[in-house]
């Protein structure tokens, strides 16, 4: 589904990412993992799409497409999402018209029919009730006012709603307490299926302790220095990210 | 221009004979403003004395619901005493130009306890020439009105002027909206508020050549109330300015003050706020804020509050930002599968949006944000 090859890239002149390699087959969750600063937040935002991080060398290809080459409206359409470390808060845009915009934008893009706000809400309703939202979450405006938690439970709504193939979710867990970490994974859990993929971009072990990868990589200075499955991450809890990149090195 | 010679040449009811000579004469004296002049430093009007205006006669449509009185200045000279009786030594010149030329007038009234169920009216057309609409409005006291002028200008001069005077305990809502393109239109609304009186206004622009607006609410009892809502449009080489002073004059009275700007093209705009907290005028809550949005970088807005400050017991804030887009927002539109258009549509919009919710009335502000909508695509493709 996802193939990345000696990926480099970074901000005004700045290389963050120095060769990244890696693949993501349909079906599969994999971990990256990594201290801060190793450029783990730089590879989920180059494959949404943002402008800031500028390719170097190296490709992206998605379902055999080249994806640097899409807008991120395009790769949206594509089936790509990524939930936000820090969702934006957008005063005066309600949650709901937000949503069922790009609910339609990505129907369009497909060829089916648009929803109207009635069809929106009994589509929404049984993704409301799995990721524990009250109504009137979806009047207010988006993420404006809202709690961390209830900004990342937003954003795997947001991904309930969008039903993507590939997801990144860029330090989900993050900021959470126990309870929402729960809530959010069982959540990115109930969304697996065969067919779609998920990166989950994260520093801690925890959040793995609920949504169990097939694979883990440890990213160092823009580097997947280590590789593994579940195991890695453990051994990385205990040991620090000082001794496994010591090791690998 | 020899406005001598128009003004020697109009025709006004005789009763408001006196009246309009005096004002005339002051006007001739003083002329046109000068960007020299602080208050005209950023809009300069001299542009008008090189035409040849006609006065010309506005188109007034009038919609009044049960309990509004509104009759023609001339039928109601007794009861317009009140608002005309200094208009001649006024300093705005336009305003003096108004009263030299005063003849299409109406007086406005809602008795002591009247709550008509819907809004009064007020469509003024105009397409070329020079029009003074005049309004003046008297409402009692626990009374409540929604009053809306909306001018529709093709091109032309409008200065309208209009006076409202709210009675003891009474809720007004004022929205004054113009709806310009090429034309000139420079404009003044004067609003008196007794005790524990509530307005609120929104002024709503949509271009025109040069649009100038000078609001003052003199707060003259204590518990009034104002919020004052602006949005103002504009793109091309329009050029709009908006002047407005809150003088709270006695104690315990609270003023919201939120001007938004939007401005594509190589428009222009000026923001001035002025704040006047006399001495007695303790526990004074006064809030202001003036935000633009440029969508171009050849856009301009020159913004500044103007706070004076006599009393020590008060509560007075004023923040004024100008930005562009937040990229931020844009991407995340962006990467949930909105097109870049789309999604920079949404974000303008929402903004507008801040004001035009606003707004109480419902079919009106259904109005405004149809109009925002229809607005926005055409500022946003020359942006692009």
């Amino acid at each position: 589904m996802l193939e990345i090859r000696g990926l480099e890239a970074g901000v005004k002149g700045k290389t963050i990412l120095k060769g990244i390699d890696l693949v993501v087959n349909a079906g599969e969750v994999h971990a990256i993992m990594g201290p801060n600063g190793s450029g783990k937040s730089t590879l989920a935002q180059v494959i949404a799409g943002r402008e800031q991080f500028v390719v170097s060398a190296g490709s992206v290809k998605y379902d055999g497409r080249d994806l640097l080459e899409l807008a991120p409206d395009e790769r949206a359409c594509a089936g790509i999402f990524m939930a936000f470390q820090y969702p934006v808060e957008i005063p005066g845009v309600s949650n709901s018209y937000f949503l069922r915009s790009a609910l339609n934008a990505q129907r369009r893009a497909r060829g089916e029919q648009e929803l109207d706000a009635f069809e929106f809400l009994a589509f929404i309703q049984d993704r409301m009730a799995l990721l524990n939202l009250q109504d009137e979450l979806l009047n207010r405006p988006v993420n404006d006012g809202f709690s961390g938690g209830e900004k990342k439970r937003n954003e795997i709504f947001q991904m309930a709603v969008l039903e993507p193939r590939l997801a990144v979710l860029d330090e989900t867990d993050s900021g959470l307490d126990i309870d929402a970490l729960r809530v959010v994974a069982s959540g990115i859990n109930s969304l697996r299926r065969d067919d779609n993929a998920t990166i989950v971009v994260t520093h801690y072990q925890r959040l793995l302790n609920y949504v169990v990868p097939d694979f883990v990589h440890i990213l160092v200075d823009g580097r997947i220095v280590r590789s593994g499955d579940r195991q890695l991450a453990l051994d990385l809890e205990e040991q620090g990210y000082d001794r496994i990149a010591a090791r690998a090195a | 221009m020899d406005w001598e010679a128009l003004l020697a040449s109009a025709e006004g009811p005789p009763g408001l004979a006196t009246l309009r000579r005096a004002a005339g004469a002051r006007f001739l004296e003083r002329g046109l403003p000068s960007p020299r002049d602080e208050a005209w430093r950023y809009t300069d009007t001299r542009f008008l004395a090189q035409q040849e205006l006609q006065l010309v006669r506005p188109v007034i449509e009038i919609d009044a619901p049960d309990g509004v009185h509104v009759r023609p200045l001339e039928e109601a000279l007794d009861a317009a005493e009140p608002f005309l009786a200094a208009e001649a030594e006024r300093e705005l010149p336009f305003r003096l130009l108004n009263t030299a030329l005063l003849r299409d007038g109406l007086l406005v009234e809602v008795e002591d306890g009247t709550t008509p169920e819907k809004a009064l009216q007020l469509t003024i057309t105009t397409t070329h020439g020079l029009a003074v609409p005049r309004l003046l409005v008297a409402v009692g006291e626990n009374a409540r009105l929604t009053l809306v002028e909306r001018y529709r200008a093709g091109s032309g001069v409008c200065l309208p002027v209009t006076q409202l005077s709210v009675g003891r305990g009474s809720r007004v809502e004022h929205l004054r909206i113009h709806y310009g393109s090429s034309d000139v239109h420079i404009g003044c609304v004067e609003v008196q508020q007794q005790r524990d009186s509530f307005v609120a206004s929104h002024l709503l622009t949509f271009g025109g050549r040069l649009v100038r607006n000078d609001l003052s609410f003199h707060l003259l009892g204590s518990g009034a109330e104002v919020q004052l809502n602006g949005l103002y449009l504009a793109d091309g080489k329009q050029h709009v300015d908006n002047h407005t002073t809150v003088e709270h004059a006695v104690p315990h009275c609270d003023s919201r003050e939120t001007y938004r700007g939007i401005l594509g093209g190589k428009a222009s705009a000026v923001f001035n706020g002025r704040v006047h907290v006399h001495p007695d005028a303790q526990r004074t809550d006064a809030q202001q804020s003036n935000q633009n949005l440029l969508l171009t970088d050849d856009a301009i807005i020159h913004t500044k509050p103007e706070l004076e400050i006599y009393a020590d017991d008060v509560k007075c804030t004023h923040g004024a930002t100008i930005g562009q887009l937040d990229r931020e927002a844009l991407f995340y539109l962006q990467s949930r599968g909105l097109a870049h258009d789309e999604a920079r549509r949404m974000l303008v919009d929402s903004f507008a949006a801040e004001i035009v919710r606003r707004i109480g009335d419902e079919p009106l502000r259904n109005e405004l944000t149809e109009a925002v909508v229809a607005r926005l695509p055409g500022m946003l493709a020359e942006a692009a």
